[in-house]
């Protein structure tokens, strides 16, 4: 049959026990610029009445600061001064010049005709970018290992193709592929060349990571699997490489994510890719529309993977 | 809940501001030209011998007569390299005065922009490789065109593409990449404008042009919408150019041959 424990504070009848707090400077301010914001300065004093309200909240739970409502009301008038604002700007819609945005940027005839046409081409992105990683993962590690290879030879050549390749311009490497290794007699079809230069130019970023998380693995390791009797491939395999892994596992998956959209330059050598058609579509429906869905389609994909690699950096460096 | 909406509401004002400066930028120029005493001309540099750059100076048959019109007008010239696939949105969003790059006079090009008198005639042809056994567009069955995005090459590929049976139309940037992939066989034909074709065959030497695709089709400069008088001074001063014999000499110097009477 205790009571709540004063000491805590809990119940109501307890804070006559404290003295009358001040009131949060930042919660008054707030207050003041969700007014103007309604009145006076419709973006600025919104905007500021709402970074002010939060600004006063973290305030008011770091210290005994009051003035809670206020930084409530401030943000609620900042919110509904945004709104105001955004329906003054809908209603500007019918004036003249932004319609002609919308007709530029999202014509709805032009949406109906190419955004599926620009969505079954994004296919050949997905399919150019996962085949692609598919062999850089596997190139990207062999060239890492070569990099730290007791051989010199092995290293030197390695130094060699990471410099080059992260020194030149992706689209030259593209073209190259495409249009210099003829002269050597191999004639890749688009796509083929595609995954040709992307792979070569990522598997050198990507050896440099796999690099660094291997590196990263405390020497203690690989020195501790030797004394046991492992084989330096073998401590490689199964000691030093699993932990290596799960290191580089988020900077490679950001890696992806770049490739998805360095896929577009591929468009440059006629494959018919999302980003082609896109600009098919802008020349023959003559506005951005087309590309305006080719944009979508990329975030579609990048904004869940951006997402899900911050997860993945959660969940594994729980296991450290 | 309440923060919820307030990033909503955040997020609508921040579409709001990207489209209130896309309105205040869409006015029209005051005078002719964008800048005073010059006219400023986009174009497709790599399009032979209509225009091409040689080393840092733009050269061809469209320079030369723009800059002609230009002189005869009283301004100078400023040649603006454009990728061809955004060169109409470049006109219309007042990046150039006009485009002058061997740009066809089309129906669906009309709604876009304006287009002074028509300042050449011209065709398509079909172009293959030297040792190419392909002779019309009656032998492209199950082969592989390639073509300029977005050119009335294009239009015409994809025109006979069912009838002539082509396996794929593949579209380039610009048309020299086009003419490096026909001679390294990555692709068996090139559907493009007649003068073009012939010149880069006999320019490089590993192609040929095998039949002219009757198109009459007619290049005009392209003008802003908005800009009826700097059209109005455009077409004047090409008609100037055409009575004072300055307009066959051009064609003459670079077609070898007098120009067709009206």
């Amino acid at each position: 049959m205790d009571g709540p424990d004063p000491g805590l504070g809990l119940g109501a009848e307890n804070i006559s026990e404290f003295e009358k707090p001040d009131v949060s400077g930042w919660a008054k301010a707030s207050l003041i610029m969700g007014i103007l914001g309604v009145t006076v300065f419709p973006f600025v004093g919104a905007i500021l009445a709402i970074v002010f309200a939060r600004i006063a909240k973290k305030q008011i739970l770091r210290t005994d600061l009051g003035g809670d409502g206020l930084a409530t009301a401030g943000q609620a008038l900042g919110v509904v001064g945004l709104l105001l604002l955004a329906i003054g700007i809908f209603i500007l819609i019918r004036h003249e010049s932004l319609k002609a945005f919308v007709n530029d940027f999202f014509n709805w005839e032009t949406i109906k005709f190419w955004w599926p046409k620009v969505g079954r081409a994004f296919l050949t992105t997905l399919k150019l970018a996962v085949v692609s990683e598919f062999f850089i993962l596997i190139v990207g590690l062999l060239v890492a290992l070569l990099r730290l290879s007791k051989v010199k030879t092995f290293r030197v050549l390695a130094t060699i193709y990471i410099d080059v390749i992260r020194g030149l311009p992706l689209i030259l490497q593209i073209f190259i592929v495409y249009f210099g290794l003829f002269y050597l007699g191999l004639n890749f079809s688009r796509f083929t060349s595609g995954v040709v230069a992307l792979t070569l130019c990522y598997s050198a970023y990507e050896a440099e990571i796999y690099r660094a998380g291997i590196e990263s693995i405390h020497k203690g390791q690989m020195e501790a699997s030797r004394s046991l009797g492992m084989t330096y491939m073998q401590s490689m395999r199964y000691v030093v490489l699993p932990q290596a892994i799960r290191r580089v596992i988020p900077p490679l998956s950001n890696e992806f994510i770049m490739l998805t959209k360095d896929t577009a330059l591929v468009a440059f050598i006629g494959l018919s890719e999302a980003f082609l058609v896109g600009k098919e579509g802008m020349g023959k429906a003559a506005n951005v529309t087309p590309l305006v869905g080719v944009a979508l389609f990329f975030l579609l994909v990048t904004i869940p993977a951006m997402r899900g690699v911050q997860y993945l950096e959660n969940r594994l460096s729980k296991g450290d | 809940m309440r923060s919820n909406w307030t990033k909503a509401a955040i997020g609508l004002l921040l579409v709001a501001l990207f489209v209130v400066p896309m309105a205040a930028g869409c006015g029209s120029t005051s005078g002719e030209t964008l800048t005073k005493g010059k006219l400023t001309m986009g174009s497709d540099t790599s399009y032979p011998p209509f225009e091409t750059m040689e080393g840092s100076k733009p050269v061809g048959f469209d320079v030369e007569l723009a800059q002609a019109i230009a002189k005869k007008m009283g301004i100078t010239l400023e040649v603006i390299s454009t990728a061809w696939d955004g060169i109409i949105p470049g006109l219309k969003t007042n990046k150039y005065d006009v485009i002058m790059s061997a740009m066809t006079i089309t129906a669906d090009r009309k709604k876009q922009i304006s287009f002074s008198d028509p300042y050449i005639d011209s065709n398509q042809s079909l172009c293959v490789a030297n040792n190419s056994a392909i002779k019309s567009t009656k032998d492209l069955n199950g082969k592989v065109v390639g073509v300029q995005i977005d050119t009335t090459g294009q239009t015409k590929a994809e025109e006979i593409q069912t009838s002539a049976g082509i396996k794929e139309i593949q579209k380039f940037d610009t048309i020299l990449v086009a003419f490096e992939a026909l001679e390294q066989g990555k692709i068996d034909a090139i559907i493009n404008d007649y003068p073009v074709n012939m010149y880069v065959s006999g320019k490089r030497g590993k192609t040929k042009v095998v039949e002219t695709i009757k198109t009459n089709e007619q290049y005009g400069i392209g003008v802003n919408m908005t800009n009826t008088k700097l059209l109005g001074s455009i077409n004047k001063a090409l008609q100037g150019l055409r009575d004072d014999g300055t307009y066959t000499t051009i064609y003459t110097k670079w077609f070898r041959s007098a120009p067709p009477t009206e």
